[in-house]
């Protein structure tokens, strides 16, 4: 078995199922090992592609999560019948309480049907609440396993949601978490976990009818409070009730996260029609369009613009001196007579460890939502000046324009230029394992 | 305060207001500016254009030292003298293997053409998902769609051909690497005949490498002529 230290990555072979287990001290915390089969954009395609403790299964059962025993857990991955558009498996494990430091030594092993099984233990951990163990991902016609060990503040809610589930929240808020600056931010608060079943005795008669009166109650309040929320929100929902039917079928067919910002506006749809013949599920992920939505105002959008030209910078300069030492470390091999000095090896290793740390996917995913904010503010403006005939406003308005058009230009090569920067990190990752592979460690 | 003093201040203020001015000024001139702070900016299938024309004269280089090796060869086995056959054969190796070298280095998967391709390949990724992005009344959106996605693939089979290319000219590098030895103590021990005869097999087995350098770079002329949209 060949154990894998922190950063480094090895190919596995992926013919029929691999087994990832996960072992980790059981007189310790409940571990919640959680998979996101991620696409390109580092987003799941769906939730149906979030495989955890109340969805142990992805379509088709290619990816199965159980856990057998306490203080293990087993993934069982089929990569060979994956869908083209599912790019790596990201295995991660979140605590309900504690820390992963508490946790350190525990191990996740892959093993393939055929070939040599992999492994990585944790030897370093924070006060994080959740942390990417490793992630198998595709490499030419194969796959490759990785093994991250990085933390992830604040719980599963966040991870789940830097990999795009759309977590049903208890209250919700207008503030989405800038993604972390290269430096190391402070920890957000702990979200709290879902209240898991547990058997109670029955309850005695009197209390029981106690309990059904207060539940009506309850749901006699939510009901007028729901009632409430649709008249002022959607009130077309109350003048015709098949919109509502229109908006569940879209929602079900295209499988659209619920969004409570910014809305595409819709054509006015008459009563009665509503029974159109709703869109294919068999539509590809790739051709479905989800109207675009901004949750930021407009200062808000250029304070996260400036924030993310920053990080875009310091990225791009820290991937820069990571090629370029690359460059000198592989010339250094090639005209070395002798043993690889040790800090040769040492510094590969650090470059491992700092360049797997780089929020490249982060703000690439920032990037895109930022851009998509640009759009729409560029409609707005432009909606704003056919509208509008005094002169000094409409020279206001064109400058506003201007600077939205600007801002999503650049904003489109920022995004381009960080999903390069993605990449290359990973084939920079590769470049400085095979410098250490090189030297016999 | 004594009154000197007060001359040069005044005299420092339009100076102070200058350098004030240059502060603020990456405030208001970078808004929109931070892509143009890449050095590496340019119209990536630009860059890939002009890698790919890079590998073809690195392939055409090494087909034009083996077409020699081989012609060195035949003159090598006409020599008399054995010390001398010994040092061209030496000399011709040598050579060859850092052509090699050359051929690893232009393939390398953090080489400027895999840099180069991959940049071209992820800027049609995002290119896609801008389309995706758009209404579907957009014009040309799903038609864009399918061509860039088409396009995709191809960049992943040029990836896959430059891969594969790599562990080639890797084989290869082994192989003269270890033929090299070879040879030379066969010549040692009078096998000339024999030894010119690997040298051969050697040298022809470069040819090889230049044919799957062709293939990537006729793939990567295919993906380059796939990654632009149907116009609006």
């Amino acid at each position: 078995m060949k154990t894998l230290p922190k950063g480094a990555n090895a190919p596995l072979s992926s013919a029929g199922t691999v087994r990832i287990e996960l072992c980790w001290p059981p007189n310790r915390d409940t571990l919640d090992v959680v998979c996101f089969a991620v696409g390109a954009d580092g987003r799941i395609p769906s939730d149906d592609w979030f495989v955890f403790y109340n969805q142990p299964q992805a379509p088709g059962g290619v990816v199965a999560l159980s856990t057998p025993a306490a203080g293990r857990a087993e993934i069982r991955v089929q990569p060979e019948c994956l869908p083209a558009g599912v790019d790596r498996l990201v295995i991660a494990a979140a605590l309900s309480h504690g820390a992963f430091r508490d946790l350190i030594g525990a191990r996740l092993t892959a093993t393939p049907a055929a070939g040599e099984p992999l492994a990585f233990e944790l030897t370093e951990a924070g006060d994080e609440q959740a942390l990417i163990f490793a992630e198998l991902y595709r490499h030419g016609s194969g796959w490759k396993l990785r093994a991250i060990g990085q933390g992830f503040r604040g719980g599963l809610q966040p991870l789940a949601e830097h990999f795009g589930v759309a977590v049903a929240e208890e209250a919700t808020t207008s503030e989405t978490p800038i993604p972390p600056p290269i430096e190391p931010s402070p920890s957000a608060p702990t979200p709290p976990r879902p209240i898991p079943l547990e058997s109670t005795p029955p309850p005695e008669p009197r209390r029981r009818r106690a309990r059904r009166l207060t539940r009506l109650l309850t749901l006699s309040v939510l009901l007028a409070a729901a009632t409430g929320a649709v008249w002022f929100f959607k009130p077309a929902w109350l003048a015709f009730p098949g919109e509502l039917w229109t908006d569940l079928r879209d929602r079900l067919a295209y499988g659209a996260p619920p969004t409570t910002a910014l809305e595409a506006p819709q054509p006015a749809t008459p009563a009665g029609i509503g029974t159109e013949t709703p869109p294919s599920r068999s539509r590809p992920t790739s051709m479905r369009y989800q109207a675009p939505t901004c949750p930021w105002d407009d200062t808000q959008v250029f304070e996260r613009y400036h924030a993310l030209g920053e990080n875009y910078v310091r990225i791009l300069q820290r991937v820069e001196h990571s090629n370029k030492l690359l460059g000198k470390w592989r010339q250094e091999l090639r005209r070395s007579t002798d043993a690889c000095p040790t800090t040769l090896v040492d510094g590969n290793r650090q470059e491992i460890e700092q360049l797997s740390q780089l929020p490249v996917s982060a703000w690439m995913e920032e990037a895109t939502k930022l851009n998509g904010c640009a759009g729409l503010m560029i409609k707005r403006l432009d909606k704003e000046l056919n509208q509008e005939s005094r002169p000094i406003l409409i020279q206001r308005l064109v400058r506003e324009a201007d600077r939205a058009r600007n801002l999503e230009s650049d904003l489109t090569d920022i995004a381009r230029d960080l999903a390069y920067l993605r990449n290359k990190t990973a084939r920079l990752l590769d470049g400085f394992q095979e410098n250490i592979e090189a030297c016999g460690h | 305060m004594p009154d000197r003093f007060i001359p040069a201040r005044l005299r420092l203020r339009p100076g102070l207001l200058l350098c004030a001015l240059l502060l603020s000024a990456p405030l208001w001139a970078q808004e929109g500016q931070y892509s143009a702070r890449n050095p590496n900016r340019s119209n990536p299938t630009v860059i890939l254009e002009a890698e790919m024309s890079n590998i073809r004269a690195s392939s055409a280089q090494l087909g034009a030292r083996i077409q020699t090796a081989m012609e060195k060869l035949e003159e090598v086995a006409r020599l008399t003298s054995e010390q001398e056959k010994e040092a061209q054969v030496d000399s011709l190796f040598f050579t060859l293997r850092d052509e090699v070298y050359g051929v690893l280095n232009k393939l390398d998967l953090n080489s400027d053409f895999a840099d180069a391709l991959n940049r071209a390949k992820e800027g049609t990724i995002v290119l896609k998902s801008w389309y995706e992005r758009q209404p579907p009344d957009y014009p040309n959106r799903e038609q864009s769609i399918a061509q860039l996605e088409r396009a995709i693939q191809e960049y992943d089979i040029v990836d896959e051909r430059l891969n594969q290319s790599r562990t080639l000219a890797q084989e290869k590098l082994s192989t003269i690497m270890r033929q090299h030895r070879v040879i030379l103590q066969e010549m040692k021990i009078g096998k000339v005949l024999e030894a010119i005869a690997a040298a051969r097999s050697v040298v022809e087995g470069l040819n090889d490498i230049t044919q799957a350098m062709t293939v990537v770079e006729q793939k990567t002329q295919q993906s380059l002529q796939a990654s632009v949209p149907i116009a609006n």
